[in-house]
């Protein structure tokens, strides 16, 4: 089949594809919405092994060698091991790295603010898939708007491992970071991505098994896998010009149903939506198990 | 050999925004809502940048994602806003200049197409307007080629019949895709 076939329906597209493309490169937009994303949302975190201590604190060091004006290490309660490092670049920017473990953060504000800079760092326990990430807000900016003068991101390829970078000359205001850290044993999640994405506990599963994803499929391999259900029932919807809303109801049995979303509440619980079989769903309700796309390595996970 | 990350977002948000922009925009009723769309999307890629395959075969891994965040922004209450009010306008200013005006609803053919399945319309366009290959939509749709193949020989068959016919009164557009045109909207496979 020749593309040529697909003429007639190229006419009526409904944007002018070469115009767009050249208005958004030399858009202003295009520039902000980029250091919107990676300024403001998490940072990459590259997927590798995590080194052992004693690695990390000879990377620590070697990284403290480098440092050519200022450098500290805190350490982790009981260990020897550094749990972040914060030094000063020649350039008067401030790098602090290893910070992914930090759980008592009150070191390490008091050294930024020896650097001028006026840091509250709040550990926020989250689900597997989350650990490293942080976000930052100001009093001034409110959430989810851009820190300038803060990066996150320039880490060295190593999970729990990652690097924020404060300019102070820039930065201005009272910060806060939310810090996305491992939660201890028994910890509940503050924050937590949907359990079906990579990463997560039941990451990949909707892959292995199919969707729509069965309620008793997915409970028959919990106690495998040490987990327990909190199941949630559908039971009423309500259309609105905007989409609509859901109401659940707690369910001690497995439904019978196909679920349409959960997340872990813990290392050891899962809460789960299920829709039941024979309920119509209307049109803005459909499952939401991952926002990435399936592929053989996440089914083979569970084969 | 370390891999920066930041680097690679970059590379990948340089080469692919403005392809994602305007899928979005295609399919989408507002242009703020594109301009969300594209925003969550390279949000992911952000988020999951080592999982982004090498090479142009990021394209369709992120066609493939913004696929499901269109999905999931016609969800309703389940949304989430990705961008504030400011940037979304600028965002939707860009789009407006590259919108061919009222040409859709005029169009035989466009009410050909929008008479076609939510399936089928989705295949046409993704080939007809977004350019993709078949191997690469095989991959956005997580099937094989040869599936596309089949599916796109069926969709084509089954457009110019509509075609042909002109008898859209009986054959009415389902109205349902909230967008301008389809709604990408994730289906079960066939085998």
């Amino acid at each position: 089949m020749h593309d040529d076939e697909f003429r007639d329906i190229r006419t009526i597209d409904p944007i002018e594809g070469d115009r767009l493309a050249e208005e958004w490169a030399s858009s202003g937009a295009k520039h902000a919405l980029f250091q919107a994303i990676t300024m403001s949302d998490a940072p990459p975190l590259r997927k590798l092994h995590r080194r052992s201590p004693k690695r990390l604190a000879a990377l620590a060091a070697t990284l403290a060698v480098a440092a050519t004006a200022l450098a500290v290490a805190g350490l982790l309660p009981g260990a020897d091991t550094p749990a972040y490092a914060v030094r000063q670049l020649e350039n008067g920017v401030i790098q602090i790295e290893n910070v992914a473990d930090l759980h008592d953060p009150s070191g390490l504000e008091k050294e930024l603010r020896e650097f001028g800079v006026d840091v509250q760092i709040v550990p926020r326990p989250v689900s597997p898939s989350m650990v490293g990430q942080a976000r930052a807000t100001t009093d001034a900016l409110g959430e989810d708007e851009p820190v300038e003068g803060l990066t996150f991101g320039g880490n060295d390829g190593t999970k729990g491992v990652f690097t924020w970078m404060i300019d102070p000359r820039v930065f201005r205001d009272r910060i806060t970071i939310e810090l996305y850290v491992q939660a201890d044993q028994g910890e509940g999640y503050d924050v937590s991505e949907e359990v079906f994405e990579p990463g997560e506990v039941l990451g990949g599963l909707q892959c292995a098994l199919g969707e729509p994803l069965q309620a008793a499929d997915v409970a028959s391999r919990l106690s495998s896998l040490g987990l327990t259900a909190q199941w949630e029932v559908l039971t009423a919807f309500e259309t609105d010009s905007d989409g609509g809303t859901y109401t659940t109801q707690p369910s001690a049995e497995v439904p019978n149903g196909q679920i349409i979303s959960g997340y872990a509440v813990d290392g050891h619980t899962v809460r789960f939506e299920v829709l039941p079989d024979g309920q119509a769903p209307p049109d803005w309700l459909k499952p939401r198990l991952s926002d990435i796309p399936c592929s053989k390595e996440q089914a083979a996970r569970w084969k | 050999m370390s891999y920066n990350g930041r680097a690679r977002f970059e590379e990948i948000y340089d080469a692919y925004s403005g392809a994602i922009l305007a899928y979005a925009a295609r399919r989408t009723q507002d242009s703020q809502e594109a301009a969300d769309i594209t925003a969550e999307t390279f949000t992911v890629a952000w988020r999951r940048i080592y999982e982004v395959p090498p090479g142009e075969e990021a394209r369709p891994w992120l066609y493939g994602v913004a696929r499901k965040v269109l999905a999931n922004h016609h969800r309703g209450k389940r949304r989430r806003r990705a961008l504030d009010e400011r940037l979304a306008s600028n965002i939707a200013g860009v789009i407006d200049t590259a919108m061919v005006n009222d040409t859709a609803e005029k169009s035989t053919i466009a009410r050909a197409l929008g008479a076609l399945s939510e399936r089928d319309r989705e295949l046409l366009t993704l080939v007809g307007w977004d350019g993709l290959a078949r191997d690469e939509i095989a991959k956005i749709l997580g099937c094989s080629r040869a599936t596309v193949r089949l599916r796109l020989h069926r969709a084509r068959q089954r457009f110019q019949t509509l075609l042909l016919e002109g008898d859209l009164k009986r054959n009415p557009p389902t109205g349902h895709g909230s967008g301008r045109w389809a709604t990408a909207r994730p289906e079960q496979e066939e085998v």
